[in-house]
């Protein structure tokens, strides 16, 4: 009776264990394990869903024009403010720190300030070829060919 | 007295028949129209091409400007106060109503906070296709946006401007059907002129587009699991790219006859970089927010083309009833 008792504890045990972990682990920064590089992966929880992240750098030097904002949310929608427009687009999350951003559009207003014009076009060019990126519990860095972005984390409520 | 009144009725008729042929006027000879390349594709709309496009202006920077306290940032030499309105011009517009303007809801809504702006901050330029000259500023009493329009996806794009006081311009009405797929329809404003975003005209400029299916625009925009184009846009552009708005268009009218009338479709709205290929400029699609417009534009506040198109019909209506009714007392009077 104690054996069985222990049988039926032991599955019990690996059932409710077995049903926390999520299907689908989304991505983990630090695991290079089972790399199969180029495949899709969705946004997870951990990455920046509903964080609304703020541009600090700029191709390494401290940006300081009108702010630029980056949000990530449910369905890999990636939205924010390029400092006149707004933007609009979706992103796919690869292994190994990978990322693309897909279709980014944003409208077609005029900023007064002709700077913040030149300022959003390059913001826009470089997030468009974001290939990589570093996430920490306060930044986020994206890496592409046409330069680099650092933001910082502001809870969205 | 009858045979007398009827050669009035002609008269009368030939009288408030020519304006309605002076309006045909107006609209521009599509087929005749020489063809280069400028406006991210397009060409310089000859002057009163287009009467009822409207600028609208930034009244801080106009201030600026004309107090002469607005410096060029590269020369650092003060901006002549003859360049307000073209300096000051943020978005484009239509007139609608004599007192009523239809633009995009993102060219004035806080992009950062979501917020309607106040309506001090904007004002229209009305009446003129160049921005150094000519034209009547009127300011905006009101500011509507529309209920559904979203910050976050740029949905439902579109807002009403109430004017203090109504112009004598001549305004564009909208369709009544959703315009087929093919249809090259012209898209106009003062935006930049070239993708990299850089030059822009004083002049206003015109390029036309054909509507794109809205399969294509889904297979473009909502293949990557989000939905970027909704059923409140429509596309149009070429595959090819070349040819399409840029910064500084958005709220600027997207056009095209309809049976026999010039109407405005669409509104623009948002794309992906300028004239890209196969990214095609989006616009907001008019035919979903007639009932809406409509339920603010009321005939009182003006009424639109159509109301301009029905007056002087109704007034040989009233005429011919005038004068059967004068025959009738005449013959009773004998």
């Amino acid at each position: 009776m104690k054996i069985v008792s222990s049988i039926v504890l032991f599955f019990v045990t690996m059932f409710t264990l077995t049903a926390c972990v999520p299907a689908t682990s989304g991505y983990d920064s630090n695991s290079n394990s089972n790399s199969n590089s180029g495949s899709y992966r969705p946004v997870s929880k951990d990455f920046v869903i509903d964080e609304k992240w703020f541009l600090t750098e700029l191709n390494n030097a401290p940006y300081q024009g009108p702010r630029i904002t980056l949000e990530i949310s449910k369905g890999n929608r990636v939205s924010g403010f390029s400092g006149c427009n707004r933007y609009f687009g979706s992103v796919d999350v690869l292994r190994n720190n990978q990322l693309r951003f897909e279709s980014v559009a944003s409208t077609r207003k005029l900023c007064i300030d002709r700077e913040s014009n030149l300022l959003e076009k390059k913001y826009l060019g470089i997030l468009r070829e974001v290939t990589n990126f570093n996430k920490s519990n306060s930044h986020l860095k994206l890496y592409g060919s046409y330069g680099n972005l650092t933001f910082y984390k502001k809870s969205v409520r | 007295m009858e045979n007398f009144m009827s050669k009035y009725f002609w008269i009368v008729a030939l009288f408030v028949t020519i304006p309605l042929t002076s309006f045909a006027d107006i609209s521009p000879d599509r087929n005749f129209k020489a063809k280069t390349t400028k406006i991210v594709g397009g060409v310089k709309s000859p002057p009163g091409s287009w009467p009822s496009t409207v600028a609208l202006l930034s009244v801080p920077t106009i201030n600026a400007v004309e107090s002469g306290t607005a410096t060029d940032p590269n020369t650092g030499v003060i901006i002549p106060a003859s360049e307000a309105n073209y300096q000051a011009q943020i978005c484009g517009a239509s007139l609608i109503a004599p007192n009523w303007v239809l633009t995009a809801a993102h060219c004035v809504v806080d992009s950062t906070t979501g917020v309607t702006i106040q309506p001090s901050v904007l004002t229209t330029l009305v009446g003129t296709s160049d921005l150094l000259s000519g034209g009547n500023r009127i300011s905006i009493k009101r500011i509507i946006v529309h209920p559904n329009y979203s910050n976050i996806t740029t949905d439902s794009d579109l807002a009403l401007l109430e004017l203090v006081s109504s112009t004598s311009v001549p305004t564009i009405g909208f369709a009544d059907v959703d315009i087929p797929t093919g249809t090259l329809a012209t898209v106009v404003g003062w935006g930049a002129l070239d993708s990299a975003v850089s030059i822009f005209p004083s002049s206003l400029y015109e390029v036309d587009v054909p509507i794109v299916n809205r399969a294509t625009c889904d297979a473009v925009y909502n293949s990557s699991g989000s939905t970027l184009f909704t059923g409140n846009m429509i596309c149009a552009g070429y595959a090819a790219g070349g040819k399409d708005t840029c910064q500084a268009d958005s709220g600027g009218p997207l056009m095209d006859f309809y049976k026999g009338n010039l109407v405005q479709v669409g509104i623009t709205s948002w794309g992906v970089g300028c004239a890209q290929p196969g990214l095609y400029g989006v616009y907001t699609r008019l035919n979903n927010f007639k009932g809406w417009i409509n339920s603010y534009i009321t005939p009182s506040s003006g009424g639109g083309s159509f109301f301009f198109l029905l007056f002087p019909f109704s007034v040989l209506v009233l005429f011919n009833l005038f004068v059967k009714l004068q025959g009738g007392r005449d013959e009773n009077s004998k």
